[in-house]
Formats: structure tokens, C-alpha cells, sequence
């Protein structure tokens, strides 16, 4: 260390140039740790929360939000794998005169302690209400017990009246006490079962049935044997899965900005590059003089690097500190998924997470050292006799790149244009992007030397001098053009790949939603019931021409992370068999089970294929991924 | 003892040195001259290891060092040779008495021991109260005045000063050449003058004069 003043010392000579290097090391950064930590705020806050429904369930049945036939429950807790069984109606609903969504939880007081005990409700002792009144109160047919912090979130306590939507209709519901188990900052509605299926016109319906195995039985055995059991439609799934069903709402929003933000770290891993090789040009008499009174070349080139990594070091600390700030108030001003819905109801906590920490930090110190890599590497090339002479400043410029392996890198990103999505990401096109930007920057110094050339050698002096410059060190226009070369394609690409991803969005919304106008049963869409009266006065509004109904009934597939949607059309004009929407100019196929091909609708969707069909219950299909030609079977049930 | 016998160097075919021959005794100081462009730097950079000779024999204290590799000289120059150049090359971020330091820093030298032996060199070559100043602060004679003691501070064996006063005028150039002619005398080193300038060159103990044909004493 003892010639760190020696190299570290110098980047204060040139502080405008570090301070930008610096600057874009620290948003990158900063931008990619805050959309981990919103991200792993959001996900660890609902992976309690699916803990605290869970329970000690090994598995859970799960179906359609429209749910399953209650028959399952009798013969599931029957089985000899199954040592306790807990039936759960799950809806979704909305505190009238409010936006605020509600969940609420109709479960099984009696089957409950079994499997879930957080979920147990606790009735509050009020005045006027005798002590076997308190214990029954939990069964009756308005009884709504919150948690703390729904209880707060909503405004109401024990012994309140709280209006709520039954579909269309209005609910009054009385709360009547509070969920102990649930955690602090967890909004939970629980009502008895009996009751939820009654007021929200779900009898002889579940929609989940959490299941606690037999001493010795394990959860693949006890899959093995139940799954026989389940109709279509129906899945069995460990808890877990719906953490990592979360996980992926939230992909798209991340992966995009974690784009953005390597945008930044790579732009600021080139201005890096771009400043340490103005520097070792600068300084090129007086490295080649530290070689000459013995400075060993590795020992330069590590100097060099280090000059770098200290950048990216000092840039990857703040862009931390930054970062976990930027999150904060994201947290506090968005939530959990920056505002998009995916975890609505959610309360994250901001955590620090030391491991991640690193990793951005040691990002940021990578940045500034692959920045500093090719000038370091040149600069100790040298030979420290021929860079004394005064006259030899510009050695280092003279290449003329590598024009030949340009224009094979610019070439191949045709090809990685086309390859498949890896785990549903577009890999190949972040690779052609990369093949874009590193053939440009190979072959800029062959443009630069036949422009410079090029010109004529007229009209002003400094005009001249530059031309002549150009051709004669063709190499300076890397290092002058990579920073703004870099922040502008990757920028650019961002925009087009955004760009596009709107514009499929919009054709495809027109595709699916044609209508000039929609109206739905509120927040809570798929408990809403627009009932035949209110359907019917619809129809008679003047200037409503035509009109259709749908119900919304999405339903999963055996491959978990892939949720898809079914809209059940009631409309005769939509009963064609299917219409899927896929890529953009690629026609999906659906498939009967049959065997036999059908081609529907093209589409400019995005990838994941989300289908229009009707008459669905029952009916089988395959989906046909565009982008890889694989394909999945799936099932409507409801 | 500095020996070098019977040297060679072509570049691109041209012969630029021809059997270069030359005995420096311990504490001699030499000066070479000659027209520009006759290979008085090459000569220089020859002994002082920073280029390879073609054919020939290089010697300091006995040790033939004209076939080691790139390490092994490396740590040649750091450990015996000392260093003035006519552009002074005093690093701009360091005080003087870091830039006089270096030598020890490459060395592995540092804290209080390279201050003190810093200290001391400078206080040889006058400037022992501006230790703490920053190289803008100087003029040219005091800047080749530090370069002078940065040579000296790590007590080498061969002192190499290709065009020392170039950027000087007269009168800073003869207090300068003084100096560094008593310096290398006073650290019992060898010395070798590269210089265009005859006046320069008296300041040495012996003067040599560099033609294609080879160096004549």
C-alpha cells in the first residue's frame, strides 16, 4: 500500500472525470438495490403471510376462485394419509364507499386448530353479552373477526358495523373480535365458513383445503395417492408454491428495472473506461518513468485497476446506503410492488440484507474495475523507454481497433435475436444488444480513421488539426465515444424494448377488449355478480347498442408460476371453441385433447398466452408456447 | 565498477551503436556527448537497462545484466540505479518529500525511516524547509534540485542523467550540474552524464564523445 498516494492520489487531479464515473456507478446501484430490497420486503412480508395461513398444512387442495365442490373435504379427511383436514372459503370483497379490497377467510372453527391455529378467532368480551354468547358468537352469520391491523387499516373495533359488497349486493357484518395469531402488520378477516358460503352465495363451494399428513407419510407419497382424487381443475400444491407464485407477478417489474439499473452500472463501468484511458494518456511519461525507476509492469497494471476499483468501491458503498433509502421511501409511498397491485393489503419492513449488500457493492467495484481493465493492461504494455520520448503521448491511441471481429460481433446479433426465452427471459435479446454495443465500440476506430482521413484539410486551423488528429490517433474516439456510445444504445434499447412491450399490450388489450365501454362489480371483480335485474337495466341505458357479459374465472396450470386467465363469454357471438393470444405475428395453437390442431387468432401479445374461450368447464386443451413451440395441458374447471 | 564492452544496437537493421566500449571505477563521473541523434540516449537506455543490447556485454559490480528478463532488471534499476531526466517528471499530487521518497516507496520503505532518509537528501540539495511544498510551488532549478535528490535517496550504485539542465538556463543549469556532480561524488556512486552541451559536460570527471564510430575518450 505504500504507493497508494502515488496512483489513488492522482484521481483527485481529475475529479470532474471521477465524479461522473462515480456518479453513474452510484444510481446503478442504488437503483438495483432498491428494487432488491422493495422486492424481498414485499416477498418476505407475503411469505409470512402465507406462513400464518399455512400453518403446519403440508399441502393444500386448491381450485379456482370460483371454487370446488365441498364433497372433496369429506373424502380427502377420510383418507389414511391425511391426519386433519381444514376447509377454506376464500373471498374477495370491498368495504363499500372504499376501495380498499378485503379478503376474507371463511374457515372451520372446529377444523381449525388442527392445521392453522393462527387463524383461530378470538371474541371480544362487550357489555351486554353473556359469556355463552360470547362462545357462539363466532358462528353467527354476520360475525367478522379482523386482525389488529385490519381492525386499524379499516377504522372499525369490536362490536362495529362494517358494510361490505356481496357481489352487488350490500353486506352489513358486525365485528365481533379479533385473530391473535396473526403478526402485527397482517390485515386477516376470518368468518365461519357456514357463514361465508351463505352471505356470499358460495354453498356446497371451497376454494382451498389445508391438509396436515399422517405421522410417516410424506408429502410426494400422499400426493401420489390424492391427486386421483381431485377433479379437473383442482390442484394440490405445498404451501410454498404461492410465495414463488408471487415471486413471479413481480418478475416482469424487476427484471426491467433491474435492467435499467445495469444500464447505469454498464454506462458507468464505460465512463470509467473512458476516464482511466484519457488518465493513462495523460500520464503516459510519467507511468513509463515509474517503469523506469522500477516499477514492476504487473505492479501498474494493479495500481491501474485499483485506481478502478476505488471508484467503483466508493460508488457500490453509496449506492448502497442510496439504495436501501430509495427503498425506504418506495416502501413508504408505493409499497411493496411500487404501486402495480400485486401486493395490495401488504405493510413490508425494510430489512437490510448483508448478503445482497455485498454483491451490489462488489458489483459496483467490478464496474470500475472492467472499466479500468483495458487501459491498465495497455498502459503497462509499454515499453518505458519508448514512452519517455516527449513526443509519444499518443502510442496508446494509435490502434485501429479490431474491425474484422466488429463486424463478426455485429453480426451475431442477428442470430441471438432468435434465441428462446431462458426461464422466460429474454436472454438472447440482452445478448444482441451486447453484440450491438461491443462491435460498434470494436469498430469505431476504423470509422474514425477513414472519416479523419477522409476530410479535407481546409477551412479553419482547428478544424484541420482535428481531422488530422482523428486520422492520425483513431483510437481517442473510443475513448471520447464509448461513455455516450454505451448510455445511448442501452438507453435506446430500453425505450424500444419498452416501447414495443406497450405497443403489444395495447393491440392485444383492443384485441381482448374491444367494447367502448366496461363495467364491472368493483376491485373485488371475481366475487362480483352482476345479477339478471341490474343486467337488464344495463340493456335498456339509451345509447348502449350492444352489449355482452363475461365472468372472469382464472384457473391455473399444473406447471406452477404460470397462472393464466379464462374469460367465460357469455356472449353466443363468442362461442367459437378458443382465441388465444400469443406473439406478436406468431399464431398460437390450442389443441384438443384429441389430437387434433386448430389455428386461432393471431395476437401481439407478450408471451405468457392468455386464451378466450367458452363453454369452458371440462374442456381440455394444450397451450402452445410461441417462443419455444413447447406445449402444456390445461384445463378450464369452472 | 560499471563495464561495458564491445555494445551493439541496430534498429530496423541500422546500426545505431557500434562496439560501444567503456570502465567506470566506483565513484567516477562520466559525461558523454555528442550530435543529436547519435545514440546518446540509446546508450543510455542500453545501460540503464530499459532496452536490450544486440550484441555486447553490460556489467555492474561484476554481474553481467544484459540477458536478464524483464523482472530481474526491474529490480535492477530499483535497487541500484538512480535516475535524473530532462523533463523532471516530479509527480504533481505528491509533496517534495513523497516525490523524493519514491525510490524507498518502490523499495518497500516506508513511514518514518523513507521521511527521514527523504528529509535528509533534501536538506543535501538545499531544500530541506520546503519538504512539505507541492511541485507547482517550485521552479524549474528547484524541480531538477528534488529530481536530483530522489536519484540520490536510496544511495544507488549508478546514477544515469540524460540532458539534466535542458530545461534550465545558464546560470540555474551550472548550479545544478554542481550539484549533481558533488552528490554522486558525496554518495560514492558512479555516475554517467548524457549532454549535447559541452559546457555541461566539464562538470564531469571525464568526458567522452559519442560518434558512429564509436565513443572516444
Amino acid at each position: 500500500m505504500t504507493l497508494a498516494p502515488v496512483f489513488l492520489g492522482s484521481l483527485a487531479r481529475r475529479r470532474a472525470a471521477t465524479l461522473f464515473s462515480f456518479a453513474a456507478i452510484v444510481l446503478g446501484i442504488a437503483l438495483g438495490m432498491a428494487v432488491h430490497a422493495v422486492n424481498q420486503a414485499a416477498l418476505a412480508e407475503f411469505g409470512r403471510g402465507i406462513r400464518t395461513m399455512a400453518g403446519a398444512a403440508d399441502l393444500q387442495v386448491v381450485g379456482p376462485r370460483g371454487g370446488f365442490d365441498e364433497g372433496l373435504y369429506a373424502v380427502l379427511a377420510a383418507r389414511p394419509e391425511v391426519a386433519a383436514a381444514s376447509p377454506v372459503v376464500e373471498v374477495q370483497t370491498e368495504r363499500i364507499g372504499s376501495i380498499d379490497a378485503l379478503r376474507i377467510e371463511g374457515v372451520d372453527l372446529f377444523a381449525l386448530a388442527g392445521v392453522t391455529p393462527a387463524l383461530l378467532p378470538r371474541p371480544a368480551a362487550l357489555p351486554g353479552r353473556s359469556e355463552r354468547e360470547t362462545r357462539l358468537i363466532a358462528l353467527a352469520e354476520d360475525s367478522l373477526f379482523l386482525s389488529a391491523a385490519a381492525q386499524t387499516a379499516l377504522g372499525v373495533a369490536p362490536g362495529e358495523r362494517l358494510r361490505v359488497y356481496a357481489g352487488a349486493r350490500p353486506l352489513a357484518l358486525t365485528v365481533t373480535g379479533d385473530v391473535p395469531g396473526a403478526a402485527d402488520d397482517r390485515r386477516l378477516a376470518v368468518m365461519d365458513i357456514a357463514a361465508v358460503q351463505r352471505q356470499f352465495g358460495r354453498l356446497g363451494r371451497l376454494t382451498r383445503i389445508d391438509l396436515k399428513l399422517a405421522d410417516g407419510v410424506g408429502v410426494r407419497a400422499a400426493r401420489d395417492a390424492l391427486a386421483p382424487l381431485l377433479p379437473a381443475g383442482v390442484l394440490l400444491q405445498t404451501p410454498d408454491v404461492a410465495a414463488r407464485q408471487a415471486a413471479n407477478l413481480s418478475r416482469a417489474y424487476r427484471v426491467n428495472l433491474t435492467m435499467l439499473a445495469a444500464i447505469a452500472l454498464v454506462t458507468g463501468g464505460f465512463l470509467v473506461f473512458s476516464a482511466q484511458a484519457l488518465s493513462v494518456v495523460r500520464r503516459h511519461s510519467e507511468l513509463a518513468f515509474l517503469r523506469a525507476i522500477g516499477l514492476a509492469r504487473r505492479q501498474l497494471f494493479a495500481w491501474l485497476l485499483a485506481e478502478g476499483a476505488l471508484v467503483g468501491l466508493a460508488g457500490g458503498i453509496l449506492g448502497v446506503l442510496l439504495g436501501y433509502g430509495i427503498a425506504f421511501a418506495l416502501l413508504r409511498l408505493l409499497g411493496g410492488d411500487l404501486g402495480a397491485g400485486f401486493f395490495a393489503g401488504l405493510s413490508p419492513t425494510l430489512r437490510a440484507d448483508p448478503w445482497a449488500s455485498a454483491v451490489y457493492v462488489l458489483l459496483g467495484a467490478g464496474a470500475g474495475v472492467a472499466g479500468a481493465w483495458l487501459p491498465a493492461r495497455e498502459a503497462a504494455a509499454v515499453a518505458p523507454a519508448q514512452a519517455l520520448k516527449a513526443a509519444d503521448d499518443a502510442a496508446l491511441s494509435r490502434g485501429r481497433g479490431f474491425p474484422l471481429l466488429g463486424l463478426i460481433v455485429l453480426a451475431a446479433s442477428l442470430p441471438a435475436c432468435f434465441l428462446p426465452p431462458i426461464q422466460g427471459l429474454p436472454i438472447g435479446g440482452y445478448l444482441a444488444i451486447v453484440c450491438l454495443l461491443a462491435g460498434a465500440v470494436m469498430l469505431l476506430p476504423a470509422l474514425a480513421s477513414v472519416l479523419g482521413r477522409a476530410m479535407p484539410l481546409r477551412g479553419p486551423v482547428p478544424v484541420r488539426l482535428a481531422a488530422a488528429r482523428l486520422g492520425a490517433a483513431p483510437g481517442l474516439s473510443v475513448i471520447a465515444a464509448t461513455g455516450v456510445l454505451a448510455s445511448v444504445a442501452l438507453v435506446a434499447a430500453m425505450g424500444i424494448m419498452v416501447g414495443s412491450f406497450r405497443d403489444s399490450v395495447d393491440v392485444w388489450l383492443g384485441q381482448i377488449l374491444p367494447a367502448d365501454l366496461y363495467l364491472r362489480s368493483g376491485r373485488a371483480r371475481s366475487e362480483g355478480v352482476l345479477d339478471a335485474a341490474l343486467q337488464a337495466r344495463l340493456a335498456a341505458v339509451p345509447g348502449v347498442a350492444r352489449w355482452t357479459s363475461r365472468a372472469a374465472r382464472p384457473f391455473g396450470s399444473r406447471r406452477a408460476g404460470r397462472p393464466w386467465s379464462c374469460w367465460r363469454a357469455g356472449c353466443r357471438r363468442m362461442a367459437a371453441s378458443c382465441r388465444w393470444s400469443a406473439g406478436r405475428g406468431r399464431p398460437a395453437r390450442a389443441r384438443r385433447r384429441s389430437g387434433s390442431r386448430r389455428p386461432c387468432a393471431t395476437s401481439t401479445a407478450g408471451a405468457p398466452v392468455i386464451g378466450s374461450c367458452s363453454r369452458s368447464p371440462g374442456w381440455r386443451c394444450r397451450f402452445m408456447w410461441p417462443a419455444s413451440g413447447a406445449t402444456t395441458p390445461a384445463r378450464a374447471a369452472a | 565498477m560499471l563495464e561495458i564492452a564491445h555494445l551493439h544496437r541496430r534498429f530496423n537493421g541500422r546500426p545505431v551503436l557500434q562496439d560501444i566500449s567503456l570502465r567506470l571505477a566506483p565513484g567516477e563521473y562520466v559525461a558523454i556527448t555528442g550530435e543529436s541523434g547519435v545514440g546518446k540516449s540509446t546508450l543510455l537506455n542500453l545501460i540503464a537497462g530499459l532496452d536490450r543490447p544486440d550484441g555486447g556485454r553490460l556489467a555492474l559490480d561484476g554481474a553481467d545484466y544484459a540477458g536478464l528478463d524483464e523482472d530481474a532488471l526491474t529490480r535492477l534499476r530499483r535497487d541500484k540505479l538512480g535516475f535524473v531526466f530532462q523533463a523532471f517528471h516530479i509527480l504533481p499530487h505528491l509533496r517534495l518529500r513523497q516525490n523524493v521518497a519514491l525510490p524507498l516507496w518502490l523499495k518497500g520503505q516506508a513511514g518514518a525511516a523513507a521521511d527521514f532518509e527523504a528529509q535528509r537528501v533534501l536538506a543535501a540539495v538545499g531544500l530541506a524547509d520546503r519538504a512539505e511544498s507541492w511541485p507547482r510551488e517550485l521552479s524549474g532549478g528547484e524541480m531538477q534540485r528534488v529530481a536530483i535528490a530522489r536519484a540520490l535517496v536510496h544511495a544507488p550504485r549508478l546514477v544515469l542523467a540524460d540532458e539534466p539542465t535542458g530545461n534550465l538556463d545558464p546560470a540555474n543549469a551550472a548550479r545544478v550540474l554542481a550539484l549533481l556532480a558533488e552528490r554522486i561524488r558525496a554518495a560514492g556512486a558512479m555516475g554517467v552524464l548524457v549532454t549535447h552541451s559541452p559546457a555541461a559536460a566539464e562538470s564531469a570527471d571525464r568526458v567522452l564523445h559519442l560518434t558512429p564510430e564509436g565513443l572516444k575518450g
